[in-house]
């Protein structure tokens, strides 16, 4: 087996097989950073892997096309031996429009991935700036106040720009112990610079529709963040107001009387981790062997392309 | 008071706009600013031109100076903002709400049962 059979090989692996491994059980009672780190890991590598393996393909069949030596290229990049006996045009076109559907593909896929997070960035920005100009400033650094009814609070970015937008029906609503820890959620999520993960993950999945690993991605990276965030804000101002807040405003009602309405669908999961009822990350070990794990799938392919390029 | 940025002084400018009845002119605008802050009579110009460009406000011309008025108040744009805020519902890309998706009432039981635990839990 040579270098472009092994990467494709691989890269099939992760698509395919990854998302079963970090959704389960084992992976469920690690940090969420952990989790986010693996995923992203993932993610880059299975891309890398695909890309090396294209590449690869396409500088040999040139060079092959060349010295006009195409099907034992065609035969031995596959680490095939002899099996194949094709007249010598036949071979040539076949690799040629093979190597340029893939290819066609590729150049395809990231157009779409960049337009679709140019899209993105544009409309974000767009809303930073209708922010910035219809809220209200607020005592809080970079938090703007806009008038609405409905309880909420969020924070958007595009481009250098960034805020956090509390609604006035909020700012009624939580406490100013609670409104801290909310503002320090949010403010995690900005300088985790969560918003371009999502969006890229997104692009991702919406480009490869047919790689259940971006699929899987998109789905379960976005509540792990929620949860990196909550991890940042709770370290600083503790459970209590933050779950306070976190109900407060999924059901526009102060803890813990009124009947539970409207809220978030992930924000149960989010409330038994800070009633601390979930299992805590006592598994050091574990979580070394997952960082060791996410290690060697980053290398693999590396490796390979040092092999083959060597 | 200092300039933070362009977009700050949009604000600026949309706030004094908002708050006028009449329609403003760039000098108008320029007189009310200068006694708070330092600020170039070019600087307000380009700035009204930039937010008539954006849809922010509407302007005719009156002898030789533009007249400069509000699109909408600002109570019409924070109920548009909003309502694409909430309708854009789980959309993360557009922002990453501390909640919005509507919640199940079978996650409504899960989470009163997980906060009656953690509030007994506390109290013994």
């Amino acid at each position: 087996m040579n270098a472009v059979t092994f990467l494709i090989l691989y890269a099939v692996a992760l698509s395919w097989l990854a998302p079963a491994l970090l959704n389960s059980s084992l992976a469920a009672e690690l940090p969420p950073r952990l989790s986010v780190a693996g995923w992203l890991v993932t993610v880059g590598t299975a891309l890398s892997a695909w890309m090396g393996a294209l590449g690869i393909l396409i500088v040999g069949s040139a060079k092959s096309l060349i010295t006009n030596t195409a099907l034992t290229f065609c035969v031995e990049t596959l680490g095939i031996t002899n099996a194949v006996l094709l007249p010598r045009t036949a071979a040539t076109v076949l690799v040629v429009a093979l190597l340029t559907v893939t290819a066609a593909v590729a150049v395809e896929t990231t157009r779409r991935v960049i337009l679709a997070l140019g899209r993105t960035r544009r409309s974000n920005r767009d809303h930073v700036e209708a922010v910035q100009i219809i809220g209200r400033p607020t005592d809080h650094d970079g938090v703007v106040a806009v008038s609405a009814d409905r309880p909420t609070v969020y924070c958007v970015t595009g481009g250098r720009r960034s805020a956090i937008v509390v609604t006035t029906a909020a700012l009624d609503l939580l406490t100013p112990a609670g409104l801290a820890a909310v503002l320090a959620h949010e403010r995690a999520h900005l300088r985790g610079r969560h918003h371009h993960i999502i969006a890229t993950l997104n692009a991702l999945a919406a480009a490869l529709p047919r790689l259940p690993l971006m699929r899987a991605a998109a789905c379960s990276v976005p509540p792990l963040l929620e949860m990196c965030a909550d991890d940042a804000a709770s370290r600083r101002h503790g459970r209590a107001p933050l779950l306070t807040s976190l109900v407060a405003l999924s059901t526009r009602h102060r803890l813990p009387e009124g009947a539970l309405a409207a809220a978030g669908t992930a924000v149960v999961e989010r409330a038994v981790r800070l009633t601390g009822t979930a299992p805590q990350y006592g598994h050091r070990p574990r979580a070394a062997a997952l960082a060791l794990l996410a290690a060697t799938a980053l290398t693999a392919p590396t490796v390979a392309v040092l092999l083959c390029t060597l | 008071m200092t300039i933070r940025g362009f977009g700050e002084l949009e604000a600026v400018v949309m706030d004094v706009v908002w708050a006028r009845s009449e329609p403003a002119t760039v000098r108008s605008v320029h007189d009310e600013l200068i006694a708070r802050r330092q600020i170039a009579y070019t600087t307000v110009m380009s700035t009204m031109d930039n937010l008539f460009r954006k849809g922010w406000l509407s302007r005719k011309k009156v002898g030789l100076a533009y007249q400069y008025w509000p699109v909408m108040t600002r109570e019409e744009h924070s109920a548009q903002l909003m309502r694409t805020v909430f309708e854009s519902g789980g959309d993360s890309e557009l922002i990453l709400n501390f909640f919005l998706d509507q919640m199940t009432d079978d996650d409504s039981a899960k989470l009163q049962q997980v906060i009656q635990r953690a509030v007994e839990g506390k109290s013994s």
